[in-house]
C-alpha cells in the first residue's frame, strides 16, 4: 500500500512542478512583458497552439498504443499540398479540405499497416515516411508555396464565431471528440490495454493489430485536420510547414502533458495542455528577444527532465 | 558440495543440496520444476552465492564470488541456452573473453590452432574459420562445449543439453560426454529425459523440493524407482470432485502436431468434466494447449469443437473464442498490472459491456466487477484498486474472474496455484470444481500431483510430446507412477 501512496505523491509532484512552473512563467511575464497578456497576443498564442494541439492529439492516441509518429508535420505539410491543389483546381473549399483529411488518413493508414501487418518498428516506419512524405512535398510543388487557394478559405477562418478564431474551435472539436473516444469507448480502452501490455491484451481477445493500425490512421487524420488549420492561417501550403523543429514540438507538447513513451498512459487533454504550454514557451523567447537556438536547448532539456521523471514512476 | 542452501527472498530455493562428483564419472542431475537443480549448479558454477553450505574441491573449501572463479576452479558450465555469436566464426566463438595475445594483439594462429585441436577431441568436422551463422543447432552446441574445455576442466555440468538436438545430433553428443568421461572429467548431466540417462551416464542424483533425496549408482534403478524418487510421497488425497461425468465430447483432438512442440495427441475432453494433464517437465504440456489455440503457429491434425450443435471441426479463432486460458505467466500474460481490478475484469467483456456508440457502460461494467469480487471472494478495498498491488491469489482470483464473464465452453488452466498460498489454492481449486458442475469443461496442468489428485476427473497421460493414454480420476499414486515411466498403462487407451 505505501507504494501506491509513494507513486500518487509523485504523480501529483508533477502536476504541482508544471504548475509552479506555468506561475512562474506568467508572474516572470507580468513583471517582465506584460504585452503577452494583450488580447491580440494571447489570440496569436492560441491559433498557433491549435496547429498544434491538434497534432499532439494524434500523436498521443498513437504513444498511448506503445508507438510513435515521426510523420506527423510532414504529413500535415504534403496533405495542405495536395488540398490545395485540388482545392485550387476544382474551386471547391470543401472538397480541398476533403483532400486534405484522405490524403492524412491514407498516410497514417500506411504506416499502419506497416507497424500492424508487417510487425516493423514504429520509430523506423514513420521516419522513413516523414522523409518520403518531405521529399514528395518539395518535389510536387518545385519548393513553391501554394498560395493561390480561394479567399473564401481564408475569410472562413477569419471569422470569429463566440468570439473565437476558427481555428481554436476546432482544435477544441477534435479535443472532445479525441478524448471522448479515449476515454470513454471501447476502443479506447483496448488502446490503453495495447500500449500496457500487448501480449496479456492479445491473450484477453483484444485485436492488438486492428487496434494498432487504427491508431496511425488517427494521428493521420489529425495531421490532415492540422493541414487545413495551417494552410488557413499562413495563407499558403508549402513543405516547410513540415519542417523538423515541429516534430520537437510535438514530442515535447505530449511529454509536458504527461503522455509516457512507453505507451499505457496519457491523457489528450494532458497533450493539449502541453502543446499550450509549449507555444506560451516560444512566445515568451520571442517577447524577451531570446535565441531560436537557446528555445530549442530548453525544449530539449525539458524533454530529458520529464522523461526521466517518468521513467521514475515507471520503476522501469 | 554438503549442506547448500539457497533462498531467495521468501522463496527457499534450495534447503539441502547434497552432490558428489569423481573424475571419470558421469552423474545424472533429475528433478521436477523447482526442485533446485538450476540454482543447486548455479552455485557450483559461481553464479550465485550459497546463503550455507560447502564447496570441497579435492578436499579443498571453495568459495566463488564469481563465475571468473569457479572457472578457474576447473568448473566448466555449458548452459541450456547456446551462447554463440553468430556473425563470429569458430575460433572467435570458443576464445571469446580469453583471447590468446601476442604483444597485445590477438593472437589468431594460435587461436586456430588451439581450435582445431579442441574439434578434433570433440570429433567436430568443422573447420575453426567457419562462420557460426552456417551451423547446425547440434554444431553450435560442440563450439559451447569446446569453449567449456578450453581451460581444461575438471567439472564439467551440462544443462539440458538435448533440448533442441535431432536424434543423431543427441547421439554425438552422447559421443562426446563418454569420451570427456574417459579423459577423467566429471561430468553432471542434467535432463529431464530421463529415458536417456540409461546409457549415458554411471549414477544419478535426485532433488525434490530443494534437496538432494538420493545419489546412487545407477545400475540398481529403473525408471519408476527414479520417478517415485522425484515426485516422492503422494500423499492420500481427499477428492474434491464428484464421479466422472459419461457426457458427450466437447473438445476431440486427432493426430495433433506441431513441429517439435507436440509430437502427436489424441484426446477427448468430455463436457463438465475436469481433464487432468499429467506428465513430467519436458513431457510438452504448456505447448500442447498453445498448440489446441494456434497460439504458435497452426497444428496439423484435427480439432473438433462442439459449440451446441455437435462435433463439428474449428479454426483456431474459433477455439480461442472458445475457450478462457489461465496461462502460467498470471503477471506477464494474465493481467494488466497498472489497471484497476474492475478494468482487467472487463477487458475480454468490453464487447457485451459496449453500447451501441461504442461506447463502454460504465454502469455495467462497475456492476460486473463488483459481482465477480462477492463472487469469488476477491479481497479488495474497492473495484478500482490497481491490481498489481492484490496478492497472488486475489491476482490469480482476478484472472478467473475476467474469465468467468466470458461464459466460456473451456477453460484451460496453467499452474494455476504457482506462488499462491495455501487457502488460495484451495480456493481456485474449489473455483474449478464449481465451473465445472456449471457445465464449463476444463483442461488442467499441474506440477503438483496431489493438485491435480483433487480435483481430476480423468487424467491424459503425456510423455515425451505424446498422448499416452487416459486414466481414471480414481487411479492411484502407483498407476500414475507407472503411467509416468513407460510400463503398459492401466486403464486403457485413449478415448
Amino acid at each position: 500500500m505505501s507504494d501506491t501512496l509513494r507513486a500518487l505523491a509523485d504523480r501529483h509532484l508533477r502536476a504541482i512542478l508544471l504548475l509552479g512552473a506555468a506561475v512562474a512563467v506568467l508572474l516572470f511575464l507580468q513583471a517582465n512583458s506584460p504585452v503577452f497578456f494583450q488580447s491580440r497576443n494571447l489570440m496569436n498564442v492560441l491559433v498557433q497552439a491549435s496547429m498544434l494541439a491538434i497534432l499532439a492529439l494524434g500523436m498521443t492516441v498513437v504513444m498511448v498504443a506503445g508507438g510513435i509518429d515521426l510523420s506527423l508535420p510532414a504529413n500535415m505539410a504534403l496533405s495542405a499540398i495536395l488540398g490545395s491543389m485540388a482545392m485550387i483546381a476544382t474551386d471547391s473549399v470543401a472538397l480541398g479540405c476533403l483532400v486534405m483529411l484522405a490524403s492524412g488518413a491514407a498516410i497514417g493508414a500506411f504506416n499502419g499497416f506497416a507497424v500492424a501487418r508487417l510487425h516493423m518498428i514504429p520509430f523506423v516506419v514513420t521516419l522513413a515516411m516523414m522523409t518520403m512524405a518531405g521529399g514528395f512535398s518539395v518535389w510536387l510543388t518545385g519548393s513553391v508555396s501554394v498560395s493561390a487557394q480561394p479567399e473564401r478559405f481564408f475569410d472562413i477562418f477569419l471569422s470569429r464565431p463566440f468570439g473565437l478564431p476558427l481555428a481554436v474551435l476546432i482544435a477544441a472539436a477534435a479535443l472532445i471528440v479525441v478524448q471522448a473516444v479515449m476515454g470513454l469507448t471501447r476502443f479506447g480502452w483496448q488502446v490503453y490495454a495495447v500500449g500496457t501490455n500487448p501480449r496479456a491484451a492479445r491473450i484477453s481477445r483484444v485485436p492488438v493489430g486492428r487496434v494498432l493500425f487504427l491508431t496511425y490512421v488517427i494521428s493521420g487524420l489529425m495531421a490532415g485536420l492540422a493541414a487545413i488549420v495551417v494552410t488557413a492561417r499562413l495563407g499558403s501550403a508549402s513543405a516547410n510547414v513540415g519542417n523538423d523543429s515541429v516534430i520537437l514540438d510535438v514530442v515535447t507538447a505530449c511529454v509536458i502533458g504527461g503522455v509516457s513513451i512507453y505507451g499505457g498512459i496519457g491523457r489528450p487533454l494532458g497533450a493539449v495542455i502541453g502543446a499550450l504550454m509549449v507555444v506560451v514557451l516560444g512566445n515568451v523567447f520571442n517577447l524577451l528577444g531570446v535565441s531560436f537556438f537557446i528555445s530549442l536547448m530548453v525544449k530539449g532539456g525539458i524533454i530529458i527532465a520529464l522523461v526521466a521523471l517518468d521513467t521514475r514512476l515507471r520503476g522501469a | 558440495m554438503q549442506g547448500i542452501a539457497k533462498s531467495f527472498g521468501a522463496v527457499r530455493a534450495v534447503s539441502d543440496g547434497r552432490l558428489v562428483l569423481a573424475g571419470g564419472h558421469v552423474t545424472a542431475l533429475l528433478g521436477a520444476n523447482g526442485a533446485g537443480k538450476s540454482t543447486l549448479m548455479n552455485i557450483l558454477g559461481g553464479v550465485l552465492m550459497p546463503d550455507a553450505g560447502t564447496i570441497l574441491l579435492n578436499g579443498q573449501a571453495m568459495a566463488f564470488r564469481a563465475p571468473g572463479d569457479a572457472a578457474r576452479a576447473g568448473i566448466a558450465f555449458v548452459q541450456q541456452e547456446l551462447a554463440v555469436f553468430p556473425t563470429l566464426t569458430v575460433a572467435e566463438n570458443v576464445f571469446i573473453g580469453a583471447f590468446p595475445t601476442r604483444f597485445g594483439q590477438i593472437d589468431r594462429p594460435a587461436m586456430r590452432a588451439e581450435t582445431a585441436r579442441l574439434l578434433a577431441r570433440l570429433g567436430a568436422r568443422f573447420s575453426p574459420d567457419a562462420l557460426a551463422e552456417t551451423l547446425s543447432t547440434g554444431d553450435r552446441q560442440m563450439i559451447e562445449i569446446a569453449r567449456a574445455m578450453r581451460g581444461a576442466p575438471r567439472i564439467m555440468i551440462f544443462d539440458e543439453p538435448t533440448s533442441s538436438l535431432s536424434a543423431r545430433e543427441k547421439g554425438r553428443l552422447h559421443e562426446v560426454v563418454a569420451s570427456l568421461r574417459d579423459e577423467g572429467v566429471a561430468i553432471v548431466y542434467i535432463t529431464h529425459f530421463i529415458s536417456e540417462i540409461f546409457g549415458v551416464c554411471d549414477d544419478v542424483a535426485i532433488m525434490r523440493n530443494g534437496a538432494t533425496v538420493v545419489q546412487a549408482p545407477l545400475a540398481g534403478l529403473d525408471q519408476r524407482a527414479i520417478i517415485t524418487a522425484m515426485l516422492g510421497d503422494i500423499a492420500a488425497i481427499e477428492r474434491i470432485v464428484g464421479p466422472a461425468p459419461d457426457t458427450p465430447p466437447v473438445l476431440r483432438v486427432r493426430g495433433l502436431r506441431l513441429g517439435h512442440r507436440v509430437e502427436n495427441a489424441d484426446f477427448d475432453l468430455r463436457k463438465g468434466e475436469i481433464l487432468g494433464i499429467w506428465g513430467l517437465l519436458g513431457a510438452g504440456r504448456t505447448e500442447l494447449v498453445r498448440a489446441i489455440l494456434g497460439l504458435d503457429g497452426r497444428p496439423g491434425g484435427t480439432i473438433e469443437l462442439d459449440s451446441g450443435a455437435g462435433l463439428a471441426p474449428a479454426t483456431s479463432e474459433a477455439l480461442r473464442a472458445a475457450t478462457a486460458f489461465v496461462t502460467e505467466d498470471r503477471r506477464g500474460e494474465g493481467l494488466l498490472l497498472p489497471f484497476s481490478v474492475a478494468d482487467n475484469i472487463a477487458l475480454p467483456n468490453l464487447a457485451a459491456l459496449s453500447g451501441a456508440l461504442g461506447h463502454v457502460r460504465r454502469q455495467a461494467l462497475g456492476d460486473l466487477a463488483k459481482a465477480m469480487i462477492a463472487r469469488l471472494s476477491i479481497k479488495v478495498s474497492g473495484p478500482g484498486q490497481p491490481v498489481g498491488t492484490l496478492s497472488g491469489g486475489n491476482q490469480q482470483k482476478v484472472v478467473f474472474a475476467k474469465w468467468l464473464a466470458t461464459k466460456p465452453l473451456i477453460l484451460i488452466l496453467d499452474e494455476p496455484t504457482r506462488g499462491l498460498d495455501l487457502s488460495a489454492k484451495g480456493d481456485i481449486l474449489r473455483f474449478t470444481v464449481d465451473l465445472a458442475e456449471a457445465g464449463v469443461s476444463v483442461l488442467m496442468i499441474s506440477s503438483e500431483p496431489e493438485e491435480l489428485m483433487r480435483v481430476s476427473h480423468r487424467y491424459l497421460v503425456l510423455r515425451e510430446r505424446r498422448t499416452a493414454g487416459v486414466l481414471p480420476g480414481t487411479a492411484g499414486k502407483d498407476d500414475l507412477i507407472a503411467a509416468l515411466s513407460g510400463d503398459p498403462l492401466i486403464g486403457g487407451a485413449a478415448a
